[in-house]
């Protein structure tokens, strides 16, 4: 075997980070993440000193990875951390993942909280699949949505610290774009009004490939599982993700221009839009905040019940 | 070549280069997996050969 030596210390190296011209070995590979953390933490001031940030913890890697950094950086900073996670119901898939959410939580010492579609909506995922033609995705990103944000209320969270990584992003982006839906990409980073309801939510792996995070976890030595979920293949995002790594294989950075033009094209529009007026109404059913007389979580169970 | 991918062990005809060509020959893409030689992650321009115990790992899913 012949490998690249580190670009920095030049010992065997374990990656090959084609957007930058670099091979890294382990040790300078791990420093690289945690200062790429520690960068968007800062630049878009994600924390600030004894606020209460709630993780959204599935238990796969990019979460649990989420959660050791930021159990790390708690080190530096004096916040709170505690994690939320939802069991959407899919045998098979998130009953495993969330073992592992559990023992990484107890071996950081945080506390976690747990929500389920079944117990706080009525319906697990795998028994809505069962009623209905609609994506998987559509459902569970609204439900899922919902009880995150009224989980990270429960605890009194001012913050919700969500593992979306720099794939998750740029595939956002794109998809909003081809859905032709402008103001979801705009409010994607930032929420364009505020409500005491919706708590606001950061991105701290936002550029941070998912291949990176997952070799991470592997050096760091963590648990983790690489599971798909069984409803993935469906999904819109699945053929967006696939276009989107054979474009980064041809082209290294494109993930990375796609979130740099992003956050021009974001204040570009928020510039655009700022004599706009956004307003929230009470769900009628619910009370929770909608754009709309009846919110998305309440019709979509209405669709259920039917 | 003998492989692991996924956790199953399987035979490639590929004898010895470079992990992409033995990637792009699985129909695999790089940027949704990690390749163990020896037992430790290397970089997809490693050069490998027949002797060398190679695991493919997916890391990279929907949903």
């Amino acid at each position: 075997m012949k490998t690249a030596p580190c670009f920095v210390c030049k010992k065997p190296s374990v990656i090959h980070l084609a957007y930058a011209a670099q091979h890294l070995c382990s040790g300078c590979f791990i420093k690289h993440i945690e200062k790429r953390f520690m960068q968007s933490v800062r630049e878009f001031r994600m924390i600030n000193a004894r606020e209460h940030i709630a993780i959204g913890l599935s238990g796969g890697k990019d979460s649990v990875v989420l959660l050791h950094l930021l159990s790390m950086l708690r080190k530096k900073l004096p916040f709170k951390i505690s994690a939320i996670a939802i069991d959407e119901g899919i045998k098979g898939y998130r009953n495993l993942t969330l073992i592992t959410a559990k023992k990484e939580c107890k071996k950081l010492k945080i506390p976690l909280k747990i929500l389920s579609f079944k117990k706080d909506l009525n319906y697990s995922l795998d028994a809505i699949m069962k009623k209905t033609n609609k994506a998987a995705c559509s459902w569970c990103g609204v439900f899922r949505r919902y009880l995150l944000n009224l989980g990270a209320r429960q605890v009194n969270a001012d913050k919700i610290a969500i593992g979306h990584n720099l794939d998750d992003i740029s595939q956002t982006v794109l998809m909003n774009i081809m859905r032709n839906e402008p103001l979801r990409l705009v409010r994607f980073l930032d929420p364009l009004t505020l409500n005491e309801h919706l708590i606001p939510r950061i991105r701290p792996l936002i550029r941070i490939p998912e291949k990176e995070i997952a070799l991470y976890a592997m050096l760091k030595g963590l648990e983790i599982k690489f599971m798909e979920c069984p409803y993935a293949h469906f999904s819109f995002r699945q053929h967006i993700k696939e276009q989107l790594n054979d474009t980064e294989e041809k082209y290294p950075g494109t993930k990375l221009r796609i979130l740099k033009s992003f956050i021009e094209m974001e204040k570009l529009m928020r510039k655009s839009l700022k004599d706009k007026e956004f307003v929230f109404i009470p769900c009628k059913k619910c009370g929770e905040p909608s754009s709309t007389i009846s919110c998305m979580k309440c019709k979509m169970l209405e669709e259920l019940s039917k | 070549m003998k492989i692991t991918l996924n956790g199953k062990k399987q035979k490639s005809k590929f004898k010895k280069g470079k992990i992409s060509v033995l990637l792009s020959k699985l129909s695999l893409r790089t940027e949704e997996v990690i390749v163990k030689v020896n037992g430790k992650p290397v970089p997809e321009d490693t050069e490998i050969s027949d002797k060398d115990k190679v695991e493919i790992i997916k890391v990279v899913f929907g949903g």
